[in-house]
C-alpha cells in the first residue's frame, strides 16, 4: 500500500499541529462556534447526541497491521475501546474528547493516518473496490489513481469551501463494487483492454434525501485527464451550486436543475483551458505511485478447487461458500472477515478485534487489510491451503459469521443511538432482524439478499439501495420505519421502491419476516430474492406492512 | 476596519493606513465622491467605467462572491488597469471567491493586488495564499500580528504543497 514520503508526513503533522491551535482559540473565545464548526468536521470531528465523535479516513479503504494495532489501543485510551466503518472506509470513534482529539490526531499522524476531509463541505475520502488489485474481474488496479485523487483533493484549495461535500469513487473492474452510480463524482473504467486506458465519468448520483442515479457526462476519458476533468466539474459546482440552502446545495440537484446537456456544456467550457494543463498526469508520475501497489510476492501454488477440510467441518465449508471470493492469482483467495456477529451492530468492532484482525492480517496477508463499504474487513491474499487455518483462527474474535451476502449482513448506520440527525435507532432494529434470522440453514436458504437500515433520511445506511431497505423516520415523536423493496448495489446499481406506508418499529421484524414469507411461497427454484421482486412486482408484498399480517409473523423464528 | 497584511517581494507588511474603500452604490453618494482609492462593484464600473476613468486617479474593483466568470473574462483586456481586485468574503465558508481567484489569476492573467476581504480568518490564510491572493483585509476579530505571523509560518508550510506535485 502507499506508503507516506517525508513531505506527506509533514503535512499530515501540520495539519494535527493546526487543529490543535484551532481548539485552542475555540477555547479561548477568539473562534466562535459558529467559525470552529466548520473547522473540526473539516477534520472529522462532529458534536453528537452525547459526545464527540471522530471520523478517521482509511483513504480507499487500505489499512496496514500497524495501523490496525494504532487504532485498538487510540480506541481504548481516548473511547470506549471500539469504533464503527462506516460505508466510506471511515473508522468512527464515537466517545472522544474534543479537549484528547489533537492529541488523537497526532498519534494517528505516526502510523500515516488521519481525519482530513472525513467531513465537511469539501472532496470527502475517495473510495474504491475492496477487491482491488486482485479481483479477476479487474483490468485496472484503481488505487494509484485512488492515491492521486487522494493527494489531489487533500487541502485542494479552490475547492476548501463546496457549496456541499463531493464524494468520489472510483473502480477498475466490470463489476462495479464501489457504488459508483450513487457517488456525486464516480469513475469507472471502460471496459475492453484499452490502452492508454479510458474511463466514463459518472456525475450528479447521490442517496440521501432525494435519491438521484448519477448520469454519465463523459466516456472514454483517457486516464491522464482526469485531474483535469474533475477540476473543471468541481468548479463549475463550487461556482454555481446552490448555498442558500443545505437540502439542495449537493451537486446531483445543480445537474439535476441545470441538466446533464447544460451541466455538461458548463464543465466542457472549463475543462477547453483546463485539459493538457499543469493538473495533466505523466507516466512518471503514475509510475512513481503505482509502485507503491505493486502485487506482494506471491508463491507460486496450484489453485485448490477443493477444501478437504469442508468435507468433516460443514461450518467450515458454509463460511467458504460465503467469505471467500475469487483472486486473479493461482492458489490465492481473498476473505471477508465479517463485522456481522449476532449481538453486534453492524460495523462495529471492537479493540481486540482490531488487534485480532492486524495480527491475522500478518499471519494469512502481507500485514494490510481493507475497508468493504458493506462494513466488513477483507484479507486480499490469502493461500487457499490456509483457509481452514484462518476459519480456525478469525472464530476466536467473531470475526468469522458465515453471513456474507445473506439477510443478516446487513449495512447499518449508527442511528439514534449516536448520531445527532437519526430519527431513529436503527441498531436495534438491526438486533431485532438478526435475532430473528439467527438460524443459518435458513439465511442460506434464503440465498443473497441484502438489507439496509438508514436512521434517517441522509441514508448512512443506504437504505436506498439494498434489496430489502429500511429507513427510519419521526411521527410525531414515534419511531417509524420505512420499507423499500428492489433496491441494488453493483453495476445495475439503482433505488428501490417504497411498498406504502411506514410501521411501528416494533413491526419490523414482523414485517421482514412477512416479506420473507412471501418470497418463500412465490418463489421459483434457484430465484433470488430480487429475481423473485422483480417478476411477481411489490403488489404481494404490501400486505406484509399491515398489522393483522404482521401479527401473523410475530415473534416468528423464520 | 482592520490594518491590512499585504505582501511585498519578500515578506508580508502590516498596513495600518490603506485608503482602499468600497464606492457607494447609490448614485447621490456617488456624484459627491470625493478624492479617494476607490473599489468599484462590478456592476458600478460595467455602468460607469468612463466616468470612473475621467477622474484621473487610481481605482480598484469590487467582487461579490456571485460574480459570473463570464463578466470577468469580458474584463480580461482591462484588468490591468486595476490597481487592486478586492474579492468579497460574507463568510469564510463561501468558497466561490476562490474559483474566482483562480480564474483571474491563472487564466486571465491578472497580477496586480488580489485581495481577500470581509469574514478573513487566520485560517483561510493557507488556501487564499496558494490561490494567489496577495493581501487580506482581516475579520474585525482577528489579531492582524498573529495573522502576520501565521502568513510567514505557511513560507515552510508542507500544506502549500501543490495539489498537482
Amino acid at each position: 500500500m502507499y506508503r507516506y514520503n517525508p513531505d506527506d508526513l509533514a503535512l499530515i503533522r501540520e495539519r494535527a499541529a493546526q487543529f490543535r491551535a484551532q481548539v485552542g482559540r475555540w477555547r479561548s473565545g477568539v473562534l466562535r462556534d459558529d467559525e470552529f464548526r466548520p473547522l473540526r468536521l473539516q477534520n472529522g470531528l462532529y458534536v453528537q447526541r452525547h459526545a464527540p465523535m471522530l471520523r478517521v479516513a482509511v483513504p480507499y479503504g487500505m489499512i496496514s497491521s500497524a495501523q490496525l494495532r494504532r487504532l485498538a489501543s487510540i480506541s481504548r485510551r481516548y473511547d470506549r475501546g471500539y469504533g464503527h466503518f462506516t460505508t466510506r472506509h471511515n473508522l468512527q470513534l464515537n466517545w472522544v474528547r474534543i479537549e484528547d482529539v489533537p492529541d488523537i490526531l497526532d498519534e494517528l499522524s505516526e502510523v500515516e493516518m488521519h481525519a482530513i476531509q472525513t467531513s465537511g463541505n469539501c472532496i470527502r475520502n475517495v473510495t474504491t473496490d475492496p477487491l482491488a488489485g486482485i479481483a479477476p474481474d479487474e483490468a485496472l488496479d484503481p488505487r494509484p489513481l485512488a492515491e492521486i485523487l487522494r493527494q489531489w483533493s487533500t487541502l485542494h484549495p479552490e475547492f476548501a469551501f463546496l457549496p456541499r461535500k463531493v464524494k468520489i469513487a472510483i473502480s477498475g473492474s466490470v463489476e462495479d463494487r464501489t457504488l459508483a452510480w450513487y457517488h456525486d463524482i464516480g469513475l469507472r473504467l471502460d471496459s475492453g483492454d484499452k490502452e492508454p486506458p479510458t474511463f466514463s465519468v459518472l456525475v450528479g448520483g447521490g442517496l440521501g434525501r432525494t435519491p438521484l442515479r448519477a448520469q454519465i457526462i463523459r466516456r472514454h476519458l483517457p486516464w491522464r485527464h482526469i485531474l483535469s476533468y474533475l477540476e473543471a466539474i468541481v468548479r463549475v459546482f463550487n461556482l454555481h451550486g446552490r448555498r442558500d440552502n443545505l437540502y439542495k446545495a449537493r451537486l446531483k440537484i445543480l445537474v439535476q436543475r441545470l441538466g446533464l446537456a447544460e451541466f455538461s456544456r458548463q464543465v466542457d467550457a472549463e475543462w477547453a483551458h483546463l485539459k493538457d494543463g499543469p493538473a495533466t498526469l505523466t507516466e512518471e508520475r503514475y509510475q512513481r505511485i503505482a509502485a507503491h501497489f505493486h502485487p506482494p510476492v506471491y508463491r507460486t501454488l496450484a489453485p485448490q478447487a477443493v477444501q478437504p477440510a469442508a468435507q468433516t467441518h460443514p461450518d467450515f465449508a458454509r463460511w467458504l461458500a460465503r467469505s471467500v471470493h475469487a483472486h486473479k492469482v493461482p492458489g490465492y483467495a481473498a476473505v471477508t472477515l465479517s463485522l456481522k456477529a449476532p449481538g453486534q451492530a453492524p460495523g462495529d468492532i471492537t479493540a481486540a478485534q482490531m488487534e485480532s484482525v492486524a495480527a491475522l492480517a500478518d499471519a494469512f496477508s502481507f500485514g494490510e487489510a481493507r475497508i468493504a463499504h458493506e462494513q466488513n474487513l477483507v484479507l486480499a491474499d490469502v493461500e487457499q491451503g490456509r483457509l481452514f487455518e484462518l476459519w480456525q483462527a478469525a472464530q476466536k474474535d467473531a470475526l468469522a459469521t458465515p453471513s456474507v451476502g445473506l439477510l443478516t449482513d446487513m449495512i447499518c448506520c449508527p442511528g439514534g443511538d449516536f448520531c445527532d440527525l437519526a430519527n431513529a435507532r436503527s441498531t436495534a432494529i438491526a438486533h431485532a432482524i438478526q435475532t430473528r434470522f439467527a438460524d443459518l440453514d435458513t439465511l442460506f436458504d434464503l440465498g443473497e439478499i441484502s438489507l439496509n437500515i438508514s436512521g434517517c433520511v441522509n441514508a448512512c445506511g443506504h437504505h436506498h439501495v439494498g434489496n430489502i431497505g429500511i429507513l427510519g423516520v419521526d411521527r410525531q415523536g414515534e419511531e417509524f420505519y420505512q420499507i423499500t423493496l428492489g433496491g441494488r448495489q453493483g453495476s445495475a446499481a439503482r433505488v428501490g421502491k417504497v411498498i406504502g406506508p411506514a410501521v411501528p418499529a416494533a413491526r419490523v421484524a414482523d414485517v421482514v419476516s412477512g416479506i420473507i414469507a412471501v418470497y418463500r411461497r412465490e418463489r421459483r427454484p434457484q430465484e433470488s430474492f430480487l429475481q423473485t421482486f422483480e417478476r411477481i412486482g411489490s403488489a404481494p408484498f404490501k400486505p406484509c406492512l399491515r398489522a393483522d399480517d404482521a401479527k401473523q409473523h410475530a415473534g416468528a423464528v423464520a | 476596519m482592520n490594518a491590512l497584511i499585504r505582501e511585498s517581494a519578500a515578506d508580508f507588511q502590516i498596513v495600518f493606513d490603506d485608503p482602499w474603500r468600497i464606492a457607494p452604490e447609490e448614485e447621490a453618494a456617488r456624484q459627491s465622491l470625493p478624492k479617494g482609492a476607490w473599489l468599484y462593484p462590478l456592476a458600478l464600473w460595467q455602468k460607469e467605467e468612463a466616468l470612473i476613468r475621467a477622474r484621473g486617479e487610481a481605482f480598484g474593483l469590487w467582487l461579490y462572491p456571485d460574480t459570473p466568470p463570464a463578466a470577468l473574462e469580458a474584463l480580461k483586456a482591462r484588468l490591468a488597469d486595476f490597481a487592486v481586485i478586492a474579492l468579497d468574503f460574507p463568510v469564510f465558508t463561501d468558497g466561490r471567491a476562490y474559483s474566482l481567484a483562480r480564474l483571474l489569476r491563472e487564466r486571465l492573467g491578472y497580477a496586480g493586488e488580489l485581495r481577500a476581504v470581509g469574514h478573513v480568518l487566520l485560517d483561510t490564510l493557507l488556501f487564499t495564499r496558494r490561490l494567489g491572493f496577495n493581501a487580506w483585509a482581516m475579520s474585525e476579530r482577528q489579531k492582524v500580528e498573529d495573522a502576520l505571523a501565521h502568513l510567514q509560518s505557511l513560507r515552510q508550510s508542507h500544506m502549500m504543497r501543490h495539489p498537482y506535485q
